[in-house]
């Protein structure tokens, strides 16, 4: 996987604090980054006070206030059922966020677990979890979601699980070919021969060393994550209402697509800023620490 | 040179790809599935564009529970009977009479000859009826069904578990039939296309995406055409379209001529449409909520029922799912009961300081936490929520517990659950509206859980051959009115969209308002 | 290269055994009972323990795993057990139209995908690069649903140029193939373009510029070539993302394909005919992926190299 062996990997181990420092200015110059690292911490924020944001509860209903545009009063409308579309879009925040994040820490967990033994170890073992991946992402990652879903039943956590765990593979084959890159560098071969154990083999020297492609992928899914539940949720597997998360919203707003359009808009781009700013971020994380790309 | 020519391959790779596929489409897609018998059709005929709602599996005429099957096979098999401008007219059957409390003679016409030239006769009618017996997912009136014995090839006694005049008119209204040999003759029991003997042949039929039915020059019928066997297009070309915006783009834009199950949440869109007729109608339903009667903690406190039921308001559920096409219903039974009496009141309307007090009275004056089954879907789970905040607003924790569709039986079953959405159709007598709620299921107990001995003793006295009296069913009706187990919320309306010069269409009364499609006139 | 073909090939069955067994696995252990579903309104215990006898469910997990295999070779996929109707059956109608979507999809997807990643790349940093960029970045950041949805609104509501539903003529497909594609062309189009700034670094790349190439020639010869191979495997992961995609575009779009089939299917719990797409789905998917991989055999011989490096543990 020639894409993935990014420069990073040619670096000396020692120079690994000045690197982070460089990272880091290299990103703070990146203007675009900078701006997806602004909004999502802005929605981060929202996600955790969005609550307490809220002009109302967001389940408190209201037939007398249906169907309005928004307004000075409710900013983002009301739905067919009266409840404060703003309130609905604040504490709805938190549940998607949730749920990429979430999603994203199974799969680049278990992505990193795997593809680390599967990369490091070589041989019988790889072939092993590399056909077990062949099998799984022979799966279309919606199909494997539904079943899970399933089995698991609807819900939050679940649906979390759902997407978390099918995005393992593609977690894993990611690892791998990082790992896989790295192994053959010398100071592998110095630490194995000064007797170092496997497993502080990986996690010292393998790992770190790889890791680059690892968190520019976790970045970049989590809004995958986010777009994968609203996608469950259209399908009728994901979320349940009345949970305000913001896929939910955007389905269940569908029907008034043309009446009252807000209902679905305001959601829908809700969703497609976080993905946005977090696939600003991932890039400029990305070229950030690509020493290659910014000759 | 290497990477060059690569290139060039992965272009032709991808071409190819694409031609043969699209190859291999055009040749099954072209070819309707199923045999599909050719028919010639007069080009200049007329051709009716549909679009419904609903999508279904199957077209086989047994095995039919869903309802939506029947606006679009209702053309291409028959019923007994159908319900006309207030009174039954027999389709299939000429005459028919009831022998005693429990059995019906029916005559067959003697000429009825379904699309491939089969004869219908009382033993095709045995053979339909018998057939739901393996077949699941049946009419809910069908467990009224006994037996079908064959007198001769037109006459049959047809004996029901009740002496309900309403089971024997439901099941001849609803049950579709055909004959026994289309069914044998076909590979898959008539499961990819339909033949039967009504006024219309299924030409092409593409699951969950189109139908096409065409009108037939042999239609064993010729004369006094009751409106149900009408054929008025020479061509009726069906669309299923799921999508709500998908739907009213299509109505807007005079894409069809007939829009039937649409969703309400479009319907002020319809409405200010240009050129196009709406038509609200009650479709026969009734939605309710009914209390779980065992072992919860609404089963043994009636105050704790009535304060939920104090909570809700029909009214706020009606604008916000129906967006106010439905009626309240605040009466135990409907209207289209022929033995209705409108001084059944349920005597409860919205009221959320009463239902306060009725909480306290209930002994939780700070809140109880209660579960809400219903399905995942649809208005239930619209209606769900709102039924939440109302509980809520009242002090109500109401816990939603969704189940899909498919096992929202077995989840009512389990038993854990305080209220759930309780509904039916077709209540043509009153025997039919209570026996949803109280028949006993295999545990000897409703689907609600009713136990109460005082109330068998009045039902299992109604129920009985002769014991449908006035006086019983006020009893019945005292019982529900001072023990509260079921809430009646509301008759919804269903709407349908016409265009293109056409002005009215002829509706199923006994089943969901669902259009015969070819008694369309302009 | 036909040994590595036929190894591929031959390698590719066992997935195919895993998929079945994983998915049939999956919906054994799946709550909801077979009969229960089947007879619906009608369940009676008698009922329910006929269908059981009739459908062998009432055999061990591994007997029951053993007779559907079987039954594979043959192309029966048993029927559905809501209409009735042969699964394999409704499939040969249903597959096509799929895998039109899915490949026009795919077409759609590699040349606007590349030609967007190309011309950001080499216009690195220029209003070109920010344009194709942004553009891309917002088809990766909406729901497909969403967009599908607005499609239909501006094009078969607002303007009504094309048919909003259902199938027929070739304008029928517009719509879907375009709401399917967007995610795939947005996600290509940053692949190629990241990939192609490797290359437009490398010194081959300098050496060709100096040698005084015309620009075009350094473009479409030199690099595109070189920074295909990640490029093609994005491709052939997209695969994956159209044929799930095509559940739900065929879902707004009320298409028959195998994707809208495979929701009805989970929404009834008709276990039969979800089995039946996924495997469908998964051999297809498989297929595509082997083709990528041989064209990336192809393209780049160190992979093929690799590839029996590992195959006999001489790796590390």
């Amino acid at each position: 996987m020639p894409e993935l062996s990014m420069g990073i990997v040619s670096e000396p181990a020692w120079k690994k604090q000045n690197l982070f420092v460089e990272v880091i200015k290299r990103l703070s110059l990146n203007k675009s980054a900078m701006a997806g690292m602004i909004i999502f911490i802005f929605v981060l924020l929202i996600a955790i006070f969005g609550d307490m944001l809220a002009p109302q509860d967001y389940a408190a209903i209201n037939p007398s206030e249906a169907n309005q545009f928004p307004s000075s009063e409710h900013w983002f409308g009301t739905d067919n059922m009266g409840r404060d579309l703003l309130s609905r879009v604040l504490s709805g925040c938190k549940w998607s966020v949730l749920i990429g994040v979430g999603a994203q820490l199974i799969a680049c967990g278990g992505g990193i677990i795997l593809g680390c033994v599967s990369g490091f170890f070589g041989g019988k073992t790889d072939q092993l979890i590399m056909r077990l991946c062949d099998i799984v992402q022979a799966i279309p990652g919606v199909l494997l979601n539904i079943t899970l879903a399933g089995i698991l039943g609807r819900g939050i956590p679940n649906t979390i699980l759902a997407l978390g765990l099918s995005g393992i593979t593609g977690g894993t084959r990611l690892m791998r070919s990082s790992i896989m890159a790295v192994r053959k560098n010398e100071y592998l071969e110095a630490a194995s021969a000064i007797n170092c154990s496997n497993f502080r083999i990986i996690t010292r020297h393998a790992l770190p060393n790889a890791f680059a492609p690892m968190i520019v992928s976790f970045t970049m899914s989590i809004g995958s994550g986010i777009i994968g539940a609203s996608a469950l949720t259209y399908l009728g597997l994901g979320v349940q209402a009345p949970n305000p998360e913001w896929g939910a919203l955007v389905t269940a707003g569908r029907n008034y697509l043309i009446s009252a359009p807000y209902m679905t808009i305001i959601p829908g781009l809700c969703i497609m800023l976080v993905v946005l700013s977090l696939n600003l971020f991932g890039d400029g994380l990305r070229d950030a620490l690509d020493p290659k790309l910014k000759k | 040179m290497k990477k060059h020519s690569a290139l060039f391959l992965v272009l032709c790779l991808t071409l190819g790809l694409c031609v043969s596929c699209g190859q291999a489409t055009s040749a099954p897609s072209a070819a309707p599935s199923g045999e599909a018998p050719v028919v010639e059709t007069d080009s200049a005929g007329t051709t009716l564009k549909v679009a419904l709602t609903n999508p279904f599996s199957g077209t086989s005429a047994i095995n039919i529970s869903n309802p939506y099957r029947y606006a679009t096979f209702s053309q291409v098999y028959e019923t007994l009977i159908a319900y006309e401008d207030g009174k039954y007219v027999g389709i299939l059957a000429k005459e028919w009479k009831k022998l005693d409390d429990y059995t019906w003679q029916v005559t067959l016409f003697d000429d009825i000859k379904d699309s491939q030239g089969n004869p219908f006769t009382s033993s095709d009618v045995a053979w339909s009826f018998d057939g739901q017996k393996t077949a699941g997912h049946v009419l809910r009136i069908y467990y009224e069904f006994g037996a079908v014995e064959v007198v001769d090839d037109t006459t049959f006694k047809l004996t029901l578990n009740t002496d309900s005049d309403g089971a024997f008119y439901l099941l001849g209204v609803q049950m579709l039939l055909c004959t026994q040999k289309a069914s044998d003759d076909s590979p898959d029991q008539l499961a990819t296309m339909p033949v039967g003997t009504g006024p219309y042949l299924c030409t092409k039929y593409v699951e969950g995406s189109s139908c096409t039915l065409t009108k037939r020059s042999d239609y064993w019928k010729k004369e006094n055409l009751p409106k149900a066997s009408l054929a008025n297009v020479d061509t009726i070309e069906i669309s299923y379209v799921p999508e709500a915006v998908q739907m009213l783009g299509t109505i807007v834009s005079g894409n069809v001529q007939v829009a039937g199950e649409v969703d309400m949440s479009i319907s002020k869109d319809v409405d200010s449409a240009p050129n196009v007729l709406t038509k609200y109608i009650s479709n026969g339903t009734y939605n309710g909520l009914a209390f779980n009667m065992k072992g919860r903690a609404v089963s043994d406190n009636k105050a704790l029922r009535e304060a939920i039921s104090y909570a809700i308001d029909p009214q706020g559920l009606i604008d916000a799912v129906y967006t106010g096409h439905a009626t309240i219903m605040d009466t135990y039974g409907m209207a289209t009961a022929s033995d209705y009496n409108p001084a059944w009141v349920s005597g409860i309307s919205y009221d959320p300081e009463k239902a306060k007090e009725k909480l306290t009275e209930a002994g939780y004056p700070d809140g109880i936490t209660i579960t809400l089954v219903s399905n995942n879907v649809g208005e239930d789970a619209q209606l769900s929520e709102l039924i939440q905040g109302y509980l809520g607003a009242a002090g109500i924790n109401c816990v939603l517990d969704y189940v899909d569709p498919a096992s929202g039986a077995a989840r009512l079953a389990e038993g854990e659950w305080d209220i759930t959405h309780s509904g039916g159709i077709g209540v043509l007598d009153m025997s039919l509206f209570w026996g949803n709620i109280y028949n006993k299921s295999e545990t000897d107990m409703s689907m609600y859980f009713h136990n109460d001995p005082a109330l068998y003793e009045i039902y299992d006295a109604y129920k009985l051959a002769g014991g449908k009296t006035a006086e019983n069913l006020q009893k019945l009706y005292e019982y529900e009115y001072d023990n509260v187990t079921w809430l009646p919320l509301f008759n919804k309306h269903v709407f349908f969209a016409l265009s293109g010069g056409y002005k009215d269409i002829y509706l199923n009364d006994c089943y969901m308002s669902l259009p015969y499609l070819g008694s369309v006139t302009r | 290269m036909v040994r590595y073909i036929l190894k591929r090939l031959l390698l590719m069955l066992p997935v195919i055994l895993g998929v079945i067994i994983v998915v049939f696995t999956l919906l054994y252990i799946s709550p909801g009972d077979a009969a229960s579903i089947i007879l619906g309104t009608s369940y009676t215990a008698e009922s329910a323990a006929r269908i059981r006898e009739t459908l062998g469910l009432n055999q061990p997990y591994l007997v029951q795993l053993g007779k559907y295999i079987f039954n594979l070779f043959r192309f029966d996929f048993g029927d559905s057990w809501v209409s009735g109707v042969s699964v394999s059956s409704e499939l040969i109608t249903r597959l096509p139209r799929t895998l039109l979507i899915g490949s026009l999809s795919i077409v759609i997807t590699a040349v606007f995908g590349i030609l967007l990643g190309v011309t950001a790349a080499v216009n690195q940093n220029k209003w070109q690069d920010s344009l194709c960029m942004v553009l891309a970045l917002l088809g990766t950041s909406l729901p497909g649903f969403f967009f599908a949805l607005l499609l239909a609104l501006v094009f078969a509501f607002t303007l009504q140029w094309l048919p909003p539903y259902g199938m027929g003529g070739p304008e029928y497909y517009i719509l879907p193939v375009v709401a399917n594609a967007l995610g795939g062309v947005a996600m290509l189009a940053r692949q190629t373009r990241s990939s192609m700034l490797e290359v437009i670094h490398s010194d081959f790349i300098v050496m060709a510029k100096a040698k005084g190439l015309r620009r075009r020639d350094i473009i479409y010869r030199h690099m595109l070539p070189n920074a295909l191979i990640p490029v093609l495997t994005t491709i052939g992961m997209q695969f994956a993302g159209v044929l799930g995609g095509s559940i739900i575009i065929e879902t707004v779009f009320a298409l028959p394909g195998v994707g809208y089939y495979l929701v009805t299917g989970c929404n009834n719990r008709d276990y039969n005919v979800v089995m039946a797409c996924t495997i469908i789905i998964s051999v297809a998917f498989s297929l595509v992926m082997l083709l990528v991989d041989l064209l990336m055999a192809m393209v780049d011989p160190r992979i093929k190299i690799q590839f029996s490096e590992v195959k006999h543990g001489r790796g590390k």
